[in-house]
């Protein structure tokens, strides 16, 4: 179990990390994420031991890390761009940290041989880092942070090198490879799929400090934030005039029209409120308005089509309404009719549809 | 249309030709004419080599001077990757400072700066004079007119070009393969020594085969500082040019030179080549 513990970093007057506190369980896949500049590499470092926190704590199983060295803190780490050694055989490469902790030659050799097996490189041992390919390299990154059974183990942007198809099979293989070693891993990115697909747990990091620390469905359906909600997925933020009513039965006033709301998630203490609302969460009848289709959601809303983005299996349609342009996604299969641009439609949406959040200002 | 393509070809040709002329006929072909006389001047034939086996003397000038260079290759290599290493790890601010003192020596004269290695270094010198002071020494110390005063002035100017190479390949470093050495568990000495040393060798024999080509000819700094005592090639070449007028003999050892340089340029490149993983 590693915590973190209202760790803050600042580099002079500029905080890059402030009060982060999270804890991760033993055997987890736990996720980084941020944008770029929010302090995620930061507090990678921090946890790899390079650099020194300004307040708070590490703790591996409740004894602080603060003490102990990078060097000696038995952690893997799969660098950006891998760090491979470049004058070192592959071989070499993933003997290296055995030969640091003085083990026999017959047991470097096995432990080795297990390694290359379990990332499926037998054949690339005497290659030269710089003779494979740039997903071959990541996977001898992979074994040579695996090879020495490190307490846990942390990737820096693993995946960001690599072309697409390559890295969807890619994670596939991260994800393979921790129920195969049953390590913590603990994975750095700002790719949001990748977040969601591969963690039992994501934390969210935006300027410096926590937005969310919690499982993907959870983050994903019951943001806690306006960022959280607008960083994974898309959402829709429908600015309220005044809300009434208890959690489960909530009137909402916007752009003249009443919604109906319901929240099991706790409700946001600030006054101000927006509505956050996913695209594929509102229905939209076009055609002849078939009867009963959608009817039963208690919003209703009119609209017209004011773009539309094909993408394959679904369409994205933006719906001019009286309380502004929503982004809706299609689903092909369930339209009445292609959609036409400046086609009159019908939008309804349920009531636990949307979340409430409080109101910091558009990112 | 393919004759028109061809002739587009030949154009781009007579672009290069007048480098190709200057060089070839201003600088190549005199210098193979010079060496050529190796060969023709007493007599036609290979006497003048013979001469490099059957001369003592002129044996001992060759050996002076590869030792010369060769220490002087080996000092200024490890002073340079000491101060590479400092540049490396330094700010700003002593960056620069490091290679202002660095490149000071180069912009200085070469009789200036041999001059002033013999006021340090004489016997009532700045230097021997301090020895006497704090009691270190109870007679001045031999610091020049022999092969001390030779190596000290020659490391002096050859460090900056041992330097330079060395720093390249340190900066050329992804400062991440330190993390990951200490990652994995390697503390400051082996990681030095199994990850970024050997990535900087390539800069060492950079810096190696500049410095022993740049010291094999020395010419003023031996003069100046070995007193006549230490000859090293390029001087004994001069005498045989201008005063004893053994042309053929200058020529020989001229282009043995040459050839020396060639074949120090040849193996280091092999031995670089090597190192990176067979490139």
């Amino acid at each position: 179990m590693l915590d973190i513990v209202r760790l803050s970093k600042t580099y002079g007057s500029a905080h890059a990390l402030t009060d982060v506190s999270f804890s991760i369980d033993q055997g987890s896949f736990t996720t980084i994420l941020g944008p770029s500049g929010s302090g995620k590499s930061t507090l990678l470092l921090n946890i790899a031991g390079f650099v020194a926190p300004t307040a708070g704590d590490i703790r591996l199983d409740g004894r602080s890390l603060l003490n102990v060295s990078a060097e000696r803190r038995n952690f893997g780490i799969v660098f950006q761009g891998y760090a491979l050694f470049p004058h070192l055989r592959v071989r070499e490469n993933i003997a290296f940290p055995l030969r640091m902790r003085g083990l026999g030659r017959a047991e470097i050799e096995k432990k080795v041989k297990q390694a290359l097996e379990l990332v499926q490189l037998q054949p690339y041992a005497e290659r030269f880092p710089k003779e494979l390919s740039g997903g071959q390299q990541q996977r001898v990154a992979l074994a040579r942070a695996l090879v020495f059974d490190p307490s846990l183990v942390l990737l820096d942007e693993p995946l960001s090198a690599l072309d697409k198809a390559l890295r969807d099979s890619l994670r596939e293989e991260l994800r393979r490879l921790h129920k195969a070693v049953g390590m913590t891993f603990i994975l750095v990115t700002h790719d949001q799929d990748e977040a969601l697909e591969l963690s039992d747990h994501v934390a969210i990091i935006n300027n410096g400090r926590l937005e969310q620390f919690s499982d993907p469905g959870t983050l994903y359906n019951a943001p806690a934030t306006r960022f959280v909600a607008e960083f994974l997925g898309k959402s829709n933020f429908i600015p309220l005039d005044a809300a009434s009513g208890t959690p489960d039965a909530m009137v909402l006033q916007a752009g003249g029209h009443r919604l109906h709301h319901s929240q099991q998630a706790a409700l946001p203490g600030s006054r101000r409120m927006v509505l956050a609302l996913r695209p594929e969460r509102i229905r939209l009848v076009n055609g002849q308005l078939v009867n009963g289709l959608g009817s039963n959601d208690p919003n209703q809303l009119p609209g017209e089509i004011a773009d539309l983005s094909y993408r394959g299996a679904d369409i994205g349609a933006a719906v001019r309404t009286d309380i502004g342009l929503l982004n809706v996604r299609l689903d092909t299969g369930s339209l009445l009719a292609p959609p036409r641009l400046g086609e009159r439609v019908q939008l309804s949406w349920h009531a636990a549809a949307g979340f409430l959040l409080p109101d910091e200002g558009a990112q | 249309m393919n004759a028109l393509r061809m002739l587009d070809a030949r154009i781009f040709l007579i672009f290069i030709l007048p480098a190709f002329l200057f060089i070839g006929g201003l600088f190549v072909y005199p210098v193979l004419k010079v060496l050529a006389i190796s060969v023709t001047d007493p007599q036609p034939g290979f006497g003048n080599y013979m001469l490099l086996l059957e001369n003592p003397a002129l044996r001992r000038v060759f050996l002076t001077t590869i030792r010369i260079a060769a220490l002087t290759t080996i000092i200024s290599v490890a002073v340079g990757y000491v101060l590479a290493y400092r540049m490396h790890m330094a700010g700003a601010l002593e960056l620069r400072i490091i290679v202002f003192c660095l490149m000071f020596p180069l912009w200085t004269s070469v009789l200036v700066r041999a001059f002033s290695w013999v006021v340090l270094l004489q016997n009532n010198g700045l230097v021997n004079a301090f020895l006497l002071d704090i009691g270190l020494l109870d007679k001045p110390a031999p610091l020049i007119r022999n092969e001390l005063g030779v190596l000290i002035g020659m490391v002096h100017v050859m460090v900056p070009y041992a330097t330079l190479p060395i720093y390249s390949a340190m900066r050329g470093i992804d400062p991440r393969l330190n993390q990951a050495a200490r990652s994995l568990g390697a503390t400051s000495w082996p990681a030095f020594w199994r990850i970024f040393f050997p990535l900087t060798l390539p800069g060492i024999g950079a810096g190696m085969i500049l410095v022993f080509i740049i010291s094999i000819g020395f010419y003023v700094t031996p003069i100046v500082l070995g007193g006549g005592k230490v000859v090293m090639v390029a001087e004994y070449i001069s005498v045989q040019i201008t005063e004893t007028l053994r042309w053929g003999l200058g020529s020989m050892l001229a282009t043995t030179l040459l050839v020396v340089v060639l074949l120090f340029v040849f193996a280091f490149r092999k031995l670089t080549v090597l190192r990176q993983g067979g490139a």
